[in-house]
């Protein structure tokens, strides 16, 4: 399948001339890649996605795909596939019919679009489908379908927005791993809009973080976890600790739980930061550790395979997961001792 | 539930069809005047309604003017609808309003309206003028199925036509059109029967060249009572309930066929997207 890069250039949009549904968003996505755009609800990552299908227009900007300028070209004219969250299947039409439709359109001849159809169908794991309509089938099952009709015209990128959204636990797992398949066989650009960080992580080459219109950062899941730019995308992304500091050079940093030492590379003393400290990251250390600290525990919650306890250090509220096997030491327990690595410690920009 | 809500629940439902016990049999009376309970039965009187030109040329007029209402009806209230309910403008509400004021102004009034301006017009006594009022009566009706239709209504599959190579006209032809196809039926059936039946207006203005089926029957009982009146009656309500039964069926079909076939796996929702 033919992949192409997607370019944005300073994409604006605004709906009533005041706010700024996308603010200033620059993103370029490779040939091929998967990336995520991930945010709370009006964030803009909707109205980018949009954008780009074609259903919304810039108020300034360009979007570029592969070399081909697009953002004057309408939705139909733009060899674009779209994966719709409540599938948009066509209720009169059967499963063929959905999926050849976008071959119908461009004029494939009839055996051809036959033997197309059949392939895609096959790809979702849907043979013997074909002459069901789509209220018949189950929402895994019409979201599949949906896949489908979105790859059968090889596309040259497919966009997903929020396409898991309505389906249950299990299955939104099942279908994760069905779509790095499609994705990894066919090499197809996609771009798939969700709120899901967990889905965001497991799935994405690369993740934009959207938030009040802006890409707060781009990068790779482990990055956008661990190097976070930004106090929202720290906050946003999984569950956090985040410490007011100030620099007191050489990576060291004054804290309201001590002087906490850091990785980071030097920088201006007295100058304000924040640093990040995951709660899988903090550590129950023994009683000989010189780098222990006291840890008043107000609450727990067993997770089984984890165990998060809420509490204090000093004054600052602190939350820590403890790995399931090493929690039972902490039963009955208000008290325990907690220590972290430094090359653990996050400061965020 | 209780016996005695029961009787008077069975009671209201006679009430309300007496009319029809009486007249059904009366169509198969061999009386030559309209009496109750009937001396006899025969078909007379269905044979004199589709033979007599005095019954069949009112008969023949109500068709066309319920097939030429149903075509202004439907070319106004359908891009009337789609404005109403995809688009935000100057004066909708009071738009709407105009659209649904047939139904609360009374029919004699918008009647003796007719029959001055359509005079000046030269609309009396003639196929066009009718249709055009039978299509004013009609409107609200129509627009409130389309209206209902189109707000229940799922965009995202136009845009999914459009995304997948459609044209906007395309998009319309093969996607929008189809899924809303029961519901510019059920409308266009409301507005054959809002003519077929309607009386006051036909009075007005339908003079004995073009007149309807109704007028024909209040001139017939109030000139001669000829019993033929019986099986017109029993005609037009055939014909209306025969309209309604076409309408309900597809519904009631889906329903039971929707019980019998369930979907594979769980998780199951389906595309809220069909229309009606």
């Amino acid at each position: 399948m033919n992949a192409r890069s997607l370019t944005l250039r300073n994409v604006n949009k605004s709906y009533d001339g005041k706010h700024m549904a996308a603010d200033n968003v620059s993103l370029d996505i490779k040939a091929g890649e998967f990336v995520s755009f991930l945010g709370p609800s009006g964030s803009g990552k909707t109205t980018t996605l949009m954008m780009i299908a074609g259903f919304q227009h810039p108020t300034s900007g360009e979007i570029r795909l592969g070399e081909r300028a697009i953002d004057k070209l309408p939705p139909h004219k733009r060899n674009i596939g779209m994966v719709f969250q409540n599938y948009a299947l066509f209720p009169h039409m059967t499963i063929a019919d959905n999926v050849a439709f976008p071959l119908r359109m461009r004029g494939v001849e009839k055996a051809e679009k036959e033997r197309r159809s059949r392939e895609a169908l096959a790809k979702v794991g849907l043979q013997g489908f074909e002459k069901r309509i789509p209220s018949e089938l189950s929402g895994g099952q019409q979201q599949r379908v949906a896949l489908a009709r979105a790859l059968v015209f090889e596309p040259d990128i497919i966009l997903l927005d929020e396409p898991l959204g309505a389906l249950d636990k299990a299955l939104r797992e099942h279908m994760q791993v069905e779509l790095k398949r499609i994705h990894r066989d066919l090499g197809v650009t996609m771009v798939y809009v969700t709120h899901d960080q967990s889905e965001a992580m497991t799935m994405s080459d690369r993740i934009a973080v959207f938030n009040e219109g802006r890409i707060e950062q781009v990068g790779t899941p482990n990055e956008i976890y661990f190097a976070p730019k930004t106090r929202f995308v720290a906050s946003f992304i999984g569950d956090s600790n985040i410490l007011a500091a100030s620099s007191l050079g050489d990576g060291r940093y004054e804290t309201p739980v001590g002087v906490v030492d850091t990785k980071a590379a030097g920088s201006d003393r007295n100058s304000k930061a924040e640093l990040l400290l995951r709660p899988e990251m903090i550590r129950l250390a023994d009683g000989t550790d010189p780098s222990r600290q006291a840890m008043k525990i107000d609450s727990t919650i067993n997770y089984g395979d984890n165990l998060l306890v809420i509490g204090k250090l000093g004054a600052q509220a602190i939350r820590m997961r403890v790995p399931g096997v090493d929690a039972r030491r902490l039963d009955g327990a208000s008290e325990c001792h907690v220590t972290w690595r430094s090359e653990d410690v996050h400061v965020i920009a | 539930m209780n016996p005695f809500v029961r009787a008077l629940a069975l009671l209201i439902a006679f009430f309300v069809a007496a009319p029809m016990f009486i007249v059904i049999p009366m169509s198969f009376s061999s009386a030559a005047s309209l009496t109750f309970p009937p001396p006899g039965y025969t078909l007379a009187n269905y044979i004199n309604f589709f033979s007599d030109p005095n019954w069949t040329e009112p008969l023949i007029n109500s068709v066309i003017i319920g097939l030429g209402t149903v075509l202004v009806t439907l070319c106004l209230a359908i891009p009337a609808s789609f404005a109403l309910v995809r688009h935000i403008f100057l004066g909708r509400e009071l738009f709407n309003l105009l659209i649904m004021l047939p139904m609360i102004v009374p029919t004699i009034v918008m009647a003796l309206g007719y029959y001055m301006y359509f005079g000046q017009l030269r609309l009396v006594q003639s196929y066009l003028g009718v249709i055009l009022a039978h299509s004013c009566i009609a409107m609200p009706m129509a627009t409130l199925i389309l209206t209902a239709a189109l707000k229940g209504f799922d965009r995202s599959v136009e845009r999914a036509a459009m995304n997948l190579g459609a044209s906007p006209f395309t998009t319309f032809r093969l996607v929008t059109f189809p899924i809303l196809r029961p519901a510019f039926t059920v409308a266009g059936l409301f507005a054959f029967i809002a003519s077929f039946d309607e009386a006051v207006i036909a009075l007005f203005i339908s003079g004995r060249d073009r007149a309807t089926l109704p007028r024909q029957m209040f001139n017939a009982v109030r000139q001669e009572a000829d019993p033929t009146i019986s099986a017109a009656s029993s005609f037009l309500f055939l014909l209306v309930l025969a309209g309604v039964c076409v309408w309900l069926a597809p519904q009631f079909v889906r329903r039971r066929s929707g019980t019998t076939r369930q979907p594979l796996e769980n998780g199951a929702t389906n595309t809220a997207a069909a229309a009606s």
